[in-house]
């Protein structure tokens, strides 16, 4: 059963950072993006999810007793969670040079994920945290 | 036909409909025209997931009440699966599956009506392999709705807590 739910576990992984390029390419969300070329963004979604499903699937048979639905829905989580985590800070590494323009160009803007078509993840929320503190010092 | 019990199989097991269908919800999430859009979206994927937390709790409740006996443990039938062992009445996947593509569909139509699909299909899957009756699949059904619209209600009472949460995780660039 564990090595079923590290299965799972990875089943979620790798399909949620094909649905995050694939979201990426589509919003041209710059910063969330591991590619400059939208089409290898989509490419990346299809063989990522595609890959995995039929990896969990196909390879081995599912259809014996294993996980609850509470440890589904708990993979299912931790999975989404730890593909953001890494998809943020791949791109955040690979977009580095991205200008960081929100902040210090446009303070007034409302903040959320529109911002990342213009800089990555860690430069948002380093600008965010950087407000702030601005915030707090001059009340 | 062996390709369609592989088939049906596939699409009835405990986690290929349900998976696909939690990707399309997270897919949602980052999805919308406009940040207008996007936030009925995501008001829509709080309404699914809390309504798929009612409709386990209420399959979790019949359950401790009735103890419905599965299919083949009555009746000689080709069973294409493993032999779950907890009761028939309702259909946990169809209560999960209808609570994913009804609470998405209150929110956003067209979405909710392609979830509707996979949902139909898992639960007619869950009866060709010999795990569930119809009417097991009709009482799961109609827990997973219920169960999504009462999380539709419980949004509107807790309101602005639901908004409150939005605005934080959009400061966070996570909506």
């Amino acid at each position: 059963m564990t090595q079923l739910a590290v299965e799972y576990f990875f089943l979620i992984f790798i399909s949620c950072c094909g649905v995050l390029q694939f979201v990426a390419a589509r919003r041209k969300l710059r910063g969330l993006s591991f590619f400059q070329r939208a089409i290898s963004g989509y490419l990346f979604a299809v063989l990522a999810i595609a890959g995995a499903f039929c990896w969990f699937f196909i390879v081995k048979n599912r259809c014996v007793p294993g996980l609850e639905g509470s440890e589904v829905f708990a993979l299912f989580i931790a999975g989404s969670l730890a593909s953001f985590i890494f998809t943020a800070s791949l791109s955040s590494v690979i977009n580095r040079k991205l200008r960081l323009s929100m902040g210090e160009d446009n303070p007034s803007e409302e903040p959320g994920l529109d911002s990342l078509k213009r800089m990555t993840y860690f430069q948002a929320i380093a600008g965010h945290f950087r407000r702030k503190g601005g915030e707090q010092s001059n009340p | 036909m062996p390709i369609i019990d592989r088939f049906m199989r596939l699409v009835g097991n405990d986690y290929f409909i349900l998976t696909g269908m939690a990707l399309v919800v997270f897919t949602l999430w980052f999805s919308g025209r406009d940040p207008e859009h996007r936030e009925r979206n995501q008001r829509a994927v709080w309404c699914a997931l809390i309504g798929v937390g009612f409709a386990c709790a209420v399959v979790a409740i019949c359950n401790a009440f009735y103890d419905r006996p599965r299919p083949f443990d009555r009746y000689e039938v080709e069973l294409l699966f493993y032999r779950p062992t907890d009761p028939s009445f309702p259909s946990n996947t169809a209560a999960t599956a209808f609570a994913f593509a009804s609470g998405i569909w209150l929110g956003n139509r067209t979405v909710g009506w392609l979830l509707l699909l996979p949902a139909f299909l898992a639960s007619f899957a869950r009866v060709f392999i010999g795990v569930h009756y119809p009417f097991d699949i009709l009482g799961g059904a109609l827990a997973g709705i219920s169960a999504s619209l009462g999380a539709l209600l419980v949004l509107r009472i807790f309101e602005p807590f639901p908004t409150w949460v939005l605005k934080t995780m959009r400061k966070l660039y996570l909506a």
